[in-house]
């Protein structure tokens, strides 16, 4: 059943994810164009009007902050209108268990999150390029010895002796943040549906105060690493940024225990569908 | 004896300042009846069909379905088809009758094309391209393509014109196992009264009356239609 509820989750939000990321492509390539106009020395478009490059890059940014945006209000939209809305009326009596439809949903938003995270990545990295590459070749280190170099201080700071290891930590990290992300969405959808009236209005504020609450634990939890890294000369960059993503994966990890069983707990104990 | 649906000392309370939907409510439903729901409106039908359902929790009291409080196991049985439309709108007639034979073990894709084809819907057109009656038919014949314990249809001819509810009750009677029970509510009772076995009254949150449709209509000479305006007249 968990097998076909994800299949059917995932034929209802492809053409979303199509639609997100073919916007990433278009504002990367616009912006790809407004920086090799930037960099080229090539006539015809090193003339490109400044107005012209700097509105590329205004819709290249805006484009890309929208992009990581839209996802994650499509999922809260799309978890909403699946569960708690007339679709909730079919959803819910099918003879699956509550938590195989929030699993099936949380495995499909999370591939959807990676693929648009992966996209938005990829296309900063594409923007950069040609200016990378004019850094690179007239300094004298070297991009892959800049990454290497992030990597073994990385090593170092784990304790450990693996470069694949530090690359598991990092993707392991990156996945746990965005699966409590996708719960806390669920989460405030779920306790808005709690409420007698103004039930969407009430997701929107639960979804802010859990926001406010994470990043308020966050900034405490992280703050005596901030000490000890402006205090130490000798801590080096990789150091504070490991400890830094231990502290936010440990916290996601717990704080998006607590989001899937609280929605959880609507869902079986709470479920009031209009 | 054992029974469909044992509801005891069922309560829902939507707002604690409102008298409750459901009062208390104590019922037994045995299997193989056809059953009429009938209530004016607000009178707690809808409440105690989605408590079955388990799309409600109940504020006290306990409802069951083949002994088991709402779950996987009850909704493998009941045929539900709510007051609206549940279907996604985006997909196409075929793929939610492939969705409900992913879903369900008792249902009949075979059913299903040949209630389709006697109804002259296309099965490759999309839901939100169709009339908001069609609509509701196809959601009808998704739910009579099962072969399900209990059938329950929340209002299941209200949408849809007079000339149409003959063919739909037809459709009912012909396709529901006969083993089990068709719990029926409308407030068209003329135009089911017909084909109950029995009716249950339901008035602010309780029952008001549960009796055979027969008895009804032997003791107080008239039709359950005429009983209904008579009891619940304002």
């Amino acid at each position: 059943m968990l097998k076909n509820l994800i299949k059917y989750e995932w034929k209802s939000v492809w053409k979303i994810l199509i639609v997100i990321n073919a916007f990433t492509i278009f504002a990367t390539l616009a912006g790809m164009f407004a920086m090799y106009a930037l960099v080229s020395d090539a006539t015809f478009i090193s003339d490109m009007s400044s107005v012209v490059i700097v509105l590329l890059f205004l819709f290249y940014y805006l484009t890309i902050i929208g992009v990581s945006f839209s996802m994650s209000i499509y999922i809260g939209i799309r978890f909403y209108r699946s569960l708690y809305t007339d679709e909730g009326y079919l959803m819910h009596t099918l003879p699956v268990t509550k938590r195989q439809l929030v699993i099936s949903r949380l495995l499909v938003h999370t591939c959807c999150m990676m693929i648009t995270g992966m996209f938005v990545m990829l296309s900063i990295v594409m923007l950069f390029l040609p200016l990378l590459s004019e850094i690179f070749a007239t300094s004298t280190f070297s991009a892959s010895s800049v990454i290497t170099e992030l990597i073994r201080n990385s090593m170092d700071a784990f304790g450990i002796h693996t470069m694949a290891a530090v690359i598991l930590i990092w993707t392991v990290a990156g996945v746990i943040g965005q699966v409590s992300g996708i719960l806390a969405i669920y989460c405030a959808v779920s306790l808005g549906q709690t409420f007698q009236k103004h039930k969407v209005m009430a997701s929107i504020l639960c979804y802010i105060g859990i926001y406010f609450l994470l990043q308020t634990i966050n900034s405490i939890l992280m703050m005596p690493q901030m000490v000890l890294y402006m205090g130490d000369k000798e801590l080096n960059m990789a150091s504070y940024l490991n400890g830094t993503l231990l502290t936010t994966s440990i916290v996601s990890l717990f704080t998006g225990i607590a989001f899937y069983l609280i929605t959880l707990y609507i869902m079986n104990k709470k479920l009031n569908l209009d | 004896m054992s029974y469909l649906i044992e509801a005891n000392g069922l309560t829902k309370q939507y707002d604690r300042k409102k008298p409750p939907a459901l009062n208390a409510l104590t019922l037994t439903i045995p299997g193989g009846r056809i059953i009429g729901l009938l209530g004016p409106n607000g009178s707690g039908k809808t409440t105690l069909i989605k408590l079955i359902n388990g799309l409600l929790v109940p504020t006290s009291g306990t409802i069951t379905v083949n002994g088991q409080a709402p779950g996987t196991a009850s909704k493998a049985v009941i045929s539900y088809l709510p007051e609206r439309t549940c279907l996604q709108s985006s997909m196409k007639v075929q793929e939610l009758v492939n969705f409900f034979a992913d879903f369900y073990a008792d249902f009949s894709k075979e059913k299903a094309y040949h209630m389709l084809a006697s109804l002259h819907i296309d099965p490759t057109s999309r839901l939100k391209t169709l009339s908001k009656g069609t609509r509701e038919k196809v959601q009808l014949i998704l739910v009579m393509s099962r072969n399900a314990q209990l059938y329950i249809l929340d209002e299941p001819i209200a949408g849809v014109d007079p000339a149409a509810r003959d063919y739909i009750l037809k459709t009912i009677i012909a396709n529901y196992n006969e083993n089990a029970t068709l719990l029926i509510s409308t407030h068209l009772i003329s135009d089911i009264e017909n084909i109950l076995d029995d009716v249950i009254f339901i008035r602010d949150g309780s029952v008001l009356l549960y009796a055979p449709a027969e008895r009804i209509r032997e003791e107080k000479g008239k039709s359950l239609d005429a009983y209904f305006r008579e009891v619940f007249t304002c």
